[in-house]
């Protein structure tokens, strides 16, 4: 069973997307950050396989986790999950290492696609 | 009115932040596809202001001479946004988009105003699954020195302000926008919001 | 906006409107009987042609951004009239809207058809309102240049009055330096003269110790009285404006000494009908500056005059919280026609010296400065002034 990885600063964002994940996985497999800096730190100790991350966030932004949260562990799967649609921004995180773009907000449907890609 | 001062719990400015950050992103993504350029975005602030409150903060980016357009929107969600552009973003805009006269500038600064306004009350409504209907908005540009004049500001008392800039780091086009609702459309707000967290639990 | 919504619009809109159809690329599916009738150009001969050959004014680039705008976000685009003027060039033959040589257009961009990428634009006949507009802003324009020109004239004004108030004091100043020469003529050949008596007394060797101590003590006297007119001419000029109180009789016999000299010199009786009790708080150089400037009037009227009796009489009557002074004089009064201009600058009577400042700097000072009144009654009898003044200021 593949551990997973919540990361956005708003609380609101990350009950949804739980709420809709915890539909998949079980709950005590999902762990949470408020920003790229705290993923890091639990991408060390949890060890997640998945990492749902925000781009737009205090201390440190989704861009400079990316290739921290990979520098740590190569094999991880990082979606980004953003408000941010420009073509250019998805472009950016691809280059980066992410495995996969989606738009915000992430209900039910949308989690199910997401967990069958990856 | 003091003594009926509406405030938002964190949990509602989070949950407000969030969806606005949603909106703001399509908002965006289509500025960005008009002028063909990748913008950076930014986390919105969201704040319960008086309207003198207001006018000082206005007040603070008049100093800088930005150029100022209003327009309402109406509906179950209803209020006005207020958008600025200094005059040297405007230059930017003019250069970016090839444009050489002063009312085009102007046309084009509306043009901004209208899709960021648009889009993000759009958004907005939507994502707070409201049946809201927006009804053409109307658009107008003020100049500086009258904004306390704008006759509709005088309609509020207390205003949710919302506000995030508009960032083309590569053209330098900085923008700010304003989503100011008033009195009946902010207590509308907070239940939906509220419906949303309770939703979430 | 759904479709039927839409349509609903359209043909509402089809009445008073003009509404042209496009695609993204400017082609026209649609032109309806309105521009027909506004532009003189069939719907048949435009169809499937681009709007921009047609009407070779638009800017096609700025209007293919506005329709692809609203195709995407699905919520319309728009040209105001305010800032673009028109989009489709319609000539006014109107007279009433001859500001404008074109129609004057709101015109917005609705999403249409997205599947064929097509929209509908709606132009609003705003010239009226545009006209209205225009020619609000000309008159805000006259009204804020007219009020700026209003405010620099206030400002002159204030500053002349300054430069009166100032010019008016260095004249006064110059006549107290003439008083002042004038009363100490005699103190000094007073002084000059017991000297040469010492001296001479000295050289015969009769000048005794009594004589001695006499001579030095009026010679001592002498100069006291000498610096104490100084004294009272350098606190007359004193720059710093400090309310005080004053004893009003005080002010008409000591304050103004240097007038009974002149007074006595053209054999006028000066007499002083006040309390010496009453005090009123004001400003003292303010009230002295108006009081000899209306005494001298009189003495300078005296002074055309072959009268033997020559009365200046100065009175006061006590309100609940004001004083009337009453100045008053003999000499013959001032002609009605005079009287009018009397408070007037630079009017003037005196055929020369007179500066003409000297009731109009009285009035000023009396009713700006001690916030009073003056008023001035003459028959062919003679001149009364009367000033009212708080007794507290």
């Amino acid at each position: 069973m593949r551990k997973f990885l919540v990361t956005d600063d708003s609380k609101l964002a990350r009950r949804t997307l739980i709420k809709s994940l915890k539909e998949y996985i079980l709950e005590e497999r999902i762990f949470e950050a408020s920003n790229g800096f705290e993923a890091l730190k639990l991408t060390l100790k949890e060890k997640p396989d998945v990492v749902f991350l925000d781009l737009t966030m205090p201390v440190m932004d989704g861009y400079e986790a990316i290739p921290k949260i990979k520098n740590i562990n190569p094999d991880i799967k990082i979606v980004v999950v953003s408000a941010d649609i420009q073509e250019k921004a998805k472009e950016k995180v691809y280059a980066l290492g992410a495995t996969l773009h989606v738009q915000k907000p992430i209900k039910s449907d949308k989690m199910k696609a997401i967990l069958e890609v990856i | 009115m003091e003594e009926n001062k509406i405030t938002l719990s964190e949990d509602e400015k989070d949950v407000l932040q969030e969806l606005m950050n949603i909106a703001y992103g399509s908002a965006t993504a289509v500025v960005a596809d008009m002028l063909d350029a990748f913008a950076s975005l930014s986390i919105p602030n969201i704040q319960v202001l008086t309207m003198h409150e207001l006018f000082e903060t206005f007040d603070k980016l008049k100093n800088s001479s930005y150029f100022f357009a209003t327009q309402a929107f109406s509906g179950e969600f209803n209020g006005e946004s207020a958008f600025f552009i200094n005059e040297e973003s405007a230059q930017n805009l003019a250069t970016h988009l090839e444009i050489e006269s002063k009312e085009d500038l102007d046309d084009a600064i509306l043009e901004l105003t209208n899709v960021l306004t648009s889009s993000l009350t759009t958004q907005l409504a939507a994502e707070m699954g409201s049946e809201v209907i927006f009804s053409l908005p109307s658009i107008f540009k003020v100049p500086l020195q009258e904004i306390e004049n704008v006759e509709t500001f005088q309609l509020y008392s207390q205003v949710i302000v919302i506000d995030t800039d508009l960032n083309f780091q590569d053209q330098k086009i900085h923008g700010k926008i304003f989503i100011l609702t008033k009195d009946e459309s902010i207590q509308w707000l907070k239940t939906k919001l509220n419906i949303i967290l309770e939703q979430l639990i | 906006m759904a479709q039927n919504e839409t349509q609903y619009n359209l043909r509402t809109a089809d009445l008073d409107n003009g509404i042209i159809i496009v695609d993204d690329t400017l082609s026209i599916y649609h032109f309806n009987k309105w521009l027909e009738l506004h532009t003189k150009i069939d719907e048949e001969s435009v169809l499937t042609k681009k709007l921009d050959e047609i009407f070779p004014n638009i800017k096609t680039k700025t209007l293919i951004r506005k329709i692809k705008t609203a195709l995407r976000m699905n919520t319309p685009t728009f040209y105001t009239a305010a800032t673009s003027h028109y989009l489709i060039p319609i000539k006014i033959n109107q007279f009433k809207n001859s500001i404008f040589e074109y129609m004057q257009q709101d015109v917005s961009i609705i999403p249409y058809d997205k599947e064929k990428k097509l929209v509908a634009l709606i132009i609003k006949d705003q010239t009226n309102m545009a006209s209205a507009n225009a020619l609000l802003n000309s008159h805000i324009e006259e009204i804020k240049k007219l009020n700026q020109a209003l405010i620099e004239e206030q400002k002159l004004r204030e500053k002349q009055h300054q430069q009166l108030l100032t010019s008016s004091r260095s004249a006064a100043m110059g006549d107290m330096i003439s008083m002042i020469a004038h009363q100490w003529r005699q103190p000094l050949s007073l002084i000059t003269t017991m000297m040469a008596n010492m001296k001479v007394k000295k050289e015969l060797g009769t000048l005794d110790d009594a004589t001695l101590q006499n001579s030095f003590k009026k010679i001592e006297e002498t100069i006291y009285y000498l610096s104490d007119t100084i004294n009272d001419f350098r606190d007359y000029f004193k720059p710093i404006k400090v309310k005080s109180n004053i004893n009003l009789y005080e002010l008409f016999s000591k304050s103004i000494f240097f007038l009974k000299d002149e007074m006595s010199q053209y054999n006028i009786n000066y007499k002083i009908n006040i309390d010496k009790n009453i005090e009123i708080y004001t400003y003292k150089n303010e009230l002295l500056q108006s009081i000899i400037n209306i005494i001298k009037n009189s003495i300078d009227a005296f002074k055309e005059t072959t009268l033997t009796n020559k009365n200046i009489t100065v009175s006061l009557e006590q309100k609940t919280d004001k004083i009337i002074l009453f100045i008053e004089d003999n000499a013959g009064g001032i002609d009605k026609e005079h009287l009018e201009k009397i408070f007037e600058p630079y009017f003037s009577t005196k055929s020369k010296n007179g500066t003409g400042l000297g009731l109009y700097i009285c009035k000023t000072i009396i009713e700006k400065h001690l916030k009073g009144t003056i008023d001035i009654y003459s028959d062919t009898n003679g001149t009364k002034v009367a000033i009212t003044l708080p007794t507290l200021l």
